[in-house]
């Protein structure tokens, strides 16, 4: 009798097994492991784990790290304080990056998403690649203040890091080339590929309403030259006449160029609805505002993109209201609503 | 004592013929680091005086010596793997670095390179003499920083430092700089049993005082990004380097 019970047993186990099996496709399907990811319809990732292959246990460090106060020199802030996830990872509610003491940078945080495409990162693209990334706001003074020396040994002090960074890279002692991979498996796990935009882009035209439509066409007419493709980045540096004078040198501080002065990092505008303040001088607050620089705030500076007419685009309300609803058809609620890129503390 | 000679002329002729079975030594290079004559070592009582008048204290000397090549006899070049090393002046004024696995062979070339390599500044989170934690790696603009000079004019109470690197947009910001020695008549006899010794000078004075430019504190005492003047740092500081002797 428990023989035969097992019998049943077995054989409900392998049709069991058939629909696990079908079950497991669909969820690689949807990603549910925090894994990067290439998307059909975006262009070829920049970043591709070489000399960093992808586990789900570094990928978790990296999320803990991303999370972790032990980080900024009175561990008081994490990443999160400068990049908040309901936010598309940008800041809401201060202009400027706010670091420890109360300290504030001279530039808005950026928002954060499908890093894995970048070859430079921050608004003056000074930094080369996604795994130095995180050096540059850990050791700032007016930021984290925390000297890479400094992070690692608190690190290697941390029974949780400790056991972590030996059971999944195998070392007793943790260096900052561990702890700066294990980020950036977690930076370049940060996709959001599932906006009303996209959707439209892989072909089904039917997800944006007429006005969104019509604000598309304007988009494409206007904007799309440098925000251009699935990431609305072409990546470049341009100067889009936020003001007439030199006030920050831009790109031109790491290039030393007089052409560059005064350039910044052309942003991606996905969640762009929810990343604002907006501009790296955080000089505007909402949607309106920025498309209303574009349509008449356009101010003359030496570097100014040639494809930005001084004064502006001169776009009608109607307009202006239809690139406000483009423009919100970017936001991707399954990247701001995704539990695995919480705070795991 | 013909014995001895056939035996000498046989070993040539094997390694000759089977290079394949090419036995490996050690080359080790010194820098003995001077003020003129002066030796220099950190910390130090006496303070040197450079060519604008300027009393110089230095607290911390250091740089990248990488992509240590050989080039022997045959015109063939030996290339260090993983070549990079951080050399901090301290309480001795002469720094090594050996070389190992070197084939066996006649040497009559050395280059290398002050600073670190264009590619290796834009690949991602290194380690050993490159972990970012060394404190030389510019976070904000990566890359890293070639030498560092830090210290204190006395007369004035005034500090310097310079933070010397760089590797973008050709000329204007790569302080890249190649050391390359011909050590005619001399050669560097590699054997598995003899280590020859190259012994450098380095003559820290040329890094105010070089080829390039005079450097005073007075007027830079702060030079920390890539740049024009870091160039010019860069190649005065590219002057300290000189081939004293070879010892085999």
């Amino acid at each position: 009798m428990p023989l035969a019970k097992y019998g049943v047993v077995l054989w409900l186990c392998l049709i069991i097994g058939v629909s696990i099996k079908c079950a497991d496709d669909r969820l690689e399907d949807s990603n549910p492991s925090l894994q990067f990811y290439q998307p059909s319809h975006f262009p070829q990732a920049e970043y591709l784990f070489s000399n960093n292959p992808q586990t789900a246990g570094i990928t978790e460090i990296g999320r803990r790290l991303f999370f972790d106060p032990i980080l900024s020199r009175d561990s008081t802030i994490s990443c999160e304080n400068c990049h908040v996830p309901v936010s598309g990872f940008a800041d809401p509610s201060h202009a400027f990056s706010h670091g420890i003491d109360q300290q504030f940078g001279s530039r808005n945080s950026p928002a954060l998403s499908n890093l894995a495409w970048y070859s430079s990162f921050m608004w003056d693209g000074g930094i080369a690649h996604i795994e130095t990334m995180p050096s540059a706001p850990i050791t700032n003074p007016i930021e984290m203040d925390l000297a890479l020396r400094e992070a690692v040994l608190r690190l290697n002090r941390s029974t949780y890091y400790k056991s972590a960074f030996a059971r999944h890279f195998g070392v007793d002692e943790i260096e900052s080339q561990h702890m700066l991979k294990a980020m950036a498996q977690f930076m370049a796990s940060l996709i959001s590929d599932q906006s009303p935009y996209d959707a439209f882009l892989k072909g089904d035209k039917s997800v944006l309403n007429e006005e969104e439509k019509k604000g598309l066409n304007l988009f494409q007419t206007h904007c799309n030259q440098c925000h251009s493709g699935a990431l609305t980045t072409d990546f470049s540096f341009k100067n889009n006449g936020l003001s007439d004078s030199v006030e920050d040198e831009g790109r031109g501080h790491i290039t030393t160029l007089t052409v560059d002065l005064g350039k910044f990092k052309v942003p991606s505008l996905r969640n762009i609805e929810k990343t604002l303040p907006y501009m790296h001088n955080a000089s505007l607050q909402t949607l309106e505002e920025v498309v209303e620089h574009y349509s008449s705030g356009i101010q003359a500076h030496p570097n100014l993109d040639p494809s930005l007419p001084i004064g502006g685009f001169q776009f009608s309300d109607d307009n202006k209201e239809a690139l406000v609803a483009f423009l919100k058809s970017l936001t991707d609620e399954a990247y701001l609503q995704d539990h695995r890129l919480r705070n795991p503390w | 004592m013909a014995v001895a000679l056939m035996s000498c002329d046989k070993d040539n002729n094997d390694n000759n013929n089977n290079p394949s079975t090419a036995t490996t030594g050690k080359v080790l290079l010194e820098f003995d680091h001077h003020w003129n004559s002066t030796a220099v070592s950190i910390p130090h009582s006496t303070d040197f005086i450079n060519g604008s008048g300027e009393l110089v204290q230095f607290s911390t000397f250091r740089y990248y010596i990488s992509n240590i090549e050989l080039v022997d006899s045959e015109g063939n070049t030996w290339k260090e793997e993983e070549s990079y090393h951080l050399l901090s002046l301290g309480t001795n004024a002469v720094l090594e670095i050996e070389l190992d696995l070197v084939p066996t062979a006649n040497y009559v070339g050395l280059r290398y390179t002050i600073g670190v390599d264009s590619l290796r500044n834009v690949s991602g989170a290194q380690t050993g003499a490159l972990d970012p934690a060394n404190t030389m790696f510019w976070t904000w603009n990566s890359g890293y920083i070639f030498l560092k000079a830090e210290g204190l004019e006395t007369n004035t109470q005034k500090n310097f430092a310079y933070h010397i690197g760089g590797f973008r947009n050709g000329n204007r910001t790569n302080a890249l700089q190649e050391i390359s020695y011909d050590f005619a008549p001399s050669q560097a006899e590699v054997t598995p049993s003899a280590t020859p010794l190259i012994h450098q000078m380095v003559n820290i004075k040329k890094l105010f005082d070089g080829a390039a430019m005079t450097l005073s504190i007075a007027s830079s005492s702060n030079v920390v990004m890539p740049g024009q003047m870091a160039v010019d740092i860069s190649r005065n500081y590219a002057d300290m380097f000189e081939l004293h002797h070879i010892h085999n």
